[in-house]
């Protein structure tokens, strides 16, 4: 069992995240759904709304609970890349977002709906900060065990020899 | 309290440290050489410490002080979540449920099933072990798989194609005997304890499908709770209901051993896991409502007085 302060330390770093994150808008009440289709593979284009979806999205549900979301992945590699907005008269409006990096994409909505981003507080930015952070120190933990242990492995196959 | 970044981990106690003999002198009292000398394998000496450690082991399984945590109401906990699953696909993302029991290591453990509300997985496939006619009830009722000699073949072969499993039980004795070894580790084995060893399969079907079967386990009872396309309402059908039901089966066993409900935490497929407070709705919102009401209320009586 994780420590109560191991977990509750982990979880307002993420949470804190979530709140500032580039998705943090709020789109008109009009907009019923946003859905997105792009391809499983980054090749080609796809790899702009796939970040768009893991790095975005969440914030925009957050601050926006009523906003339907959702993504489908047909193809594994290539097909069109598209965001469909729907709007509460049911109109539908297709915005291409092949060869797009996220930070288009979301300049794209936040033109077309007059998104409006929310002020966030210092120390959730300082959080989010953190939270950053760790992920990077993780990573380059995981890099460091990888190479520890490829080490390991060169010297015992030498030993063998 | 600012939270800070996670401690930054200890090496463990592994065959990595001959590599590093400066952090075996910090860590350990013998120096590497000497401990090289006594012959002992790094092998040998991990066990060593895994017996020690486990002298010290406690009765009960450790219980933090929850104080430290942070707790929230179901729809706040429900936001946070729908958020990371944000473009998932709303049937197949699952909420989850897990419950921390103040409880003993050792002792009886709570084992139950529970017909959710709201069910979350309608999609169970049953096989029905029975003869003839029997059979052919459960088939008709919902079975993916009835029958007795080419069931029990198939599962002697290893072809296990379902997820629950119930016995006619004038077949059950004969039955158990062939295929418990290959049933039994899987939790697939039918008994009566569990309601599934019965004289009428056809109406256990109805009677268990959308049920959910939860154990505990290392003082943790876990339970897929709802899918991510729920309402908060029938989230809190479910979490309600259950907690109900567990709270019965910890009293059942009482006599045994003293168990209660220490944590609920509710996470989801991807998300964190957050630790709910027992509320609907956040106490703020709550209050501000009530606060507009007994406002509005004041007003209305100011109109009728003037």
């Amino acid at each position: 069992m994780v420590s109560v302060i191991q977990r509750v330390k982990k979880l307002r770093l993420r949470l804190a995240y979530l709140r500032v994150s580039p998705g943090a808008v709020t789109l008109p009440s009009t907009i019923k759904k946003i859905s997105l289709e792009f391809a499983r593979r980054n090749a080609g284009g796809h790899m702009g709304p796939r970040k768009f979806w893991r790095d975005y999205l969440p914030g925009i549900k957050f601050y926006n609970p009523d906003v339907e979301l959702s993504v489908n992945r047909p193809e594994l590699v290539g097909g069109k890349a598209e965001m469909t907005v729907e709007t509460a008269n049911g109109e539908k409006k297709t915005f291409n977002i092949l060869n797009k990096t996220q930070q288009d994409i979301m300049a794209e909505l936040t033109k077309a709906y007059s998104a409006t981003p929310i002020p966030v507080s210092e120390e959730d930015k300082q959080l989010a900060q953190q939270y950053l952070q760790w992920k990077i120190d993780e990573e380059r933990k995981e890099v460091e065990r990888e190479a520890r242990k490829a080490k390991r492995k060169a010297d015992r196959a030498e030993g063998l020899l | 309290m600012p939270p800070r970044l996670p401690h930054p981990r200890l090496p463990a106690l592994t065959s990595t440290l001959l590599f590093r003999p400066t952090l075996t002198t910090t860590l350990n009292a013998t120096p590497l050489l000497a401990r090289l000398a006594s012959g002992k394998s790094a092998a040998t000496k991990e066990k060593e410490a895994a017996a020690r450690k486990k002298k010290k082991s406690r009765p009960t399984f450790r219980q933090f002080d929850l104080r430290d945590m942070d707790q929230y109401s179901l729809v706040e906990a429900v936001r946070y979540l729908r958020a990371f699953e944000a473009g998932q696909d709303p049937a197949t993302v699952k909420y989850d449920l897990a419950v921390k029991i103040k409880t003993n290591r050792s002792g009886p453990v709570v084992k139950s099933m529970i017909k959710l509300p709201v069910p979350v997985r309608s999609d169970t496939r049953i096989c029905v072990i029975a003869k003839d006619k029997v059979a052919q009830k459960a088939r008709e009722a919902g079975a993916v798989i009835a029958g007795y000699e080419e069931v029990i073949q198939d599962i002697l072969n290893e072809k296990i194609d379902f997820d629950l499993c119930i016995a006619h039980d004038a077949v059950a004795a004969d039955f158990a005997k062939k295929v418990g070894r290959i049933l039994g580790p899987r939790g697939l084995m039918p008994n009566v304890k569990m309601g599934t060893i019965v004289k009428d399969p056809a109406a256990a079907i109805s009677d268990l499908t959308g049920k959910s079967e939860f154990k505990e386990r290392l003082g943790v009872v876990r339970l897929p709770i709802g899918q991510l396309g729920f309402s908060e309402e029938q989230l809190a059908a479910n979490i309600k209901a259950f907690m109900a039901v567990l709270k019965k089966e910890l009293k059942r066993l009482s006599y045994q051993s003293e168990k209660s409900v220490y944590e609920v935490v509710l996470s989801s497929t991807h998300g964190p896991g957050l630790s709910l407070n027992g509320d609907l709705r956040p106490a703020e919102e709550v209050k501000a409502e009530a606060l507009a009401k007994l406002e509005a209320e004041a007003g209305q009586q100011e109109a009728v007085a003037a």
